[in-house]
């Protein structure tokens, strides 16, 4: 059926009969089913003077049209090349469509030109997070939540975003964690990552927990890399008032985490570095207990385990 | 349609793959002992602003510690294989009890040894030894410094007499930045 249109569309168009805005919009469309760049950038010219054209602009098709050639621009190039503002206006065209014309066929083509959109700006989002290219993945980020929006339109939109923004946060910690000395502003972003998250759900226990880790790596680095055996005392007293600020600072995030999941083993070992960096050893060694009692209670279960495995 | 579940599955692993680097737990790292690498340092600082007499300023330099602190010895080592005092190498050696102890600069004894204070005493006699302790009270037993906690902070304690009994010059801007024992 694709194929027929397309030689339909061709012939209609080499035959010259048809110069008018339409054939415009046709000839958009033919070119958006070869796929080559010359012909997809003149595909673009088109369908742009068919969406202004009075006969043209108010018409489903040529939106939807418009939409796949956006959507087909986006996904030419490598994901570290792909334009965001292409899956934008192709966006924009699907719903202008749909507008225009909300019978279920037309909704349905354009939905899944958005769903295209979607996959392509996850993958997108996937393949950029990375030191060099990860503004691209806050773009499509960016994009995706809009896309998910109207996909899902009854989807809680502060799940997705606590989960995207957990994501990035999480990644960019760990890049940071890599080299701390290379990646220092990566730290800031995961920090404001995971603000995002907590401002939406404030009782996210790896949110906090992350967070709780961020500023006592900040305060770690800062004493094993930054302190320098030349310093005289007073400077080595300076550094360790930062230190103690940072510290401070992560306490109250390990806490909530705590709070939230008593049984946790990371964040047990967490409180118990907290408060050993703050020469709180007692508070230090009872965290260091209930960590190392739950090891023991693991083991005990996995013995229990072999034990029933034998018996069977 | 076979391409649209292609990109379905890879948005699938993509999400899940990135959803469990979120959940999954950034971990502190116990090998970053804070307190040992600022010990170091204050170490370090002792021997730039304690003067100690002529037959101690050649050979090595040593610093000994009574005991099996790891986390303190591997931040000597690293201090001891970065840094000179003057022509002085920097040795560090670690003894198990007090009675192993030979001519040192600086013998450190962890809170935990601190009851081997008085044989310590006894087995540096004439020597000049810097003891460096960090039990409350120890100032008043012998030992020349004293690590003390002060605001969540690492702070020292100097017995001056102390120091100068084992012919150790103070430097005066070492008792600015102490809290004085007498």
């Amino acid at each position: 059926m694709y194929k027929k249109i397309v030689v339909f569309l061709l012939l209609s168009l080499f035959t010259g009969v048809i110069y008018a805005q339409l054939d415009k919009l046709r000839a958009a469309y033919i070119f958006t089913t070869q796929q080559d760049k010359l012909n997809l950038d003149s595909a673009r010219i088109l369908i742009n003077e068919a969406s202004v054209f009075p006969e043209t602009m108010n018409d489903a098709q040529t939106w939807y049209f418009r939409g796949f050639i956006y959507k087909e621009l986006f996904k030419r190039k490598q994901a570290a090349s792909r334009e965001a503002k292409n899956a934008e206006e192709a966006f924009k065209s699907c719903r202008k469509s749909i507008e225009l014309d909300s019978t279920a066929d037309n909704k349905a083509n354009n939905v899944q030109i958005i769903k295209s959109l979607s996959a392509l700006s996850n993958n997108t989002f996937g393949e950029t997070l990375d030191t060099i290219n990860y503004p691209k993945a806050l773009e499509c980020l960016a994009l995706q939540k809009k896309l998910v929006k109207f996909l899902k339109p009854a989807a809680s939109m502060d799940s997705i975003e606590v989960n995207y923004e957990g994501i990035m946060g999480s990644y960019f910690q760990m890049i940071y964690e890599k080299n701390p000395k290379k990646n220092t502003k990566f730290i800031n972003l995961a920090e404001e990552a995971y603000n995002k998250v907590l401002i939406l759900e404030p009782k996210n226990i790896s949110a906090n927990y992350n967070m709780g880790i961020i500023y006592y790596n900040q305060a770690v680095s800062l004493i094993m890399n930054k302190l320098d055996y030349d310093f005289d005392l007073a400077t080595l007293n300076d550094i360790q008032d930062e230190a103690l600020s940072w510290f401070k600072k992560s306490l109250p995030y390990m806490e909530k985490a705590y709070q939230l999941n008593p049984r946790r083993k990371e964040t047990l070992i967490g409180l118990s570095g907290i408060y050993y960096s703050l020469h709180e050893n007692d508070k230090s060694q009872q965290f260091q207990k209930l960590s190392q009692d739950m090891d023991g209670q693991i083991e005990k279960k996995d013995n229990q385990k072999e034990i029933d495995k034998g018996n069977h | 349609m076979k391409g649209n579940l292609s990109i379905r599955s890879m948005k699938h692993i993509v999400l899940v793959v990135f959803s469990l680097l979120f959940l999954s737990a950034h971990k502190i790292d116990p090998k970053d002992d804070t307190k040992a690498k600022i010990k170091a340092v204050y170490l370090y600082n002792f021997s730039k602003y304690i003067d100690w007499p002529e037959d101690y300023k050649s050979g090595s330099f040593v610093v000994t510690v009574l005991g099996a602190n790891s986390s303190l010895l591997t931040e000597l080592d690293k201090m001891a294989s970065l840094k000179k005092l003057g022509n002085q190498e920097i040795s560090v050696k670690s003894i198990s009890s007090a009675g192993a102890l030979e001519k040192s600069h600086i013998i450190f004894i962890p809170f935990e040894n601190s009851g081997q204070l008085n044989e310590v005493i006894s087995k540096i006699k004439g020597n000049s030894t810097l003891i460096v302790t960090e039990k409350q009270g120890l100032t008043k037993q012998g030992a020349a410094i004293n690590f003390i906690v002060k605001d969540n902070k690492q702070a020292f304690e100097l017995n001056k007499a102390n120091a100068e009994h084992y012919k150790l010059k103070v430097s005066s801007n070492l008792v600015k930045l102490a809290t004085l024992i007498e």
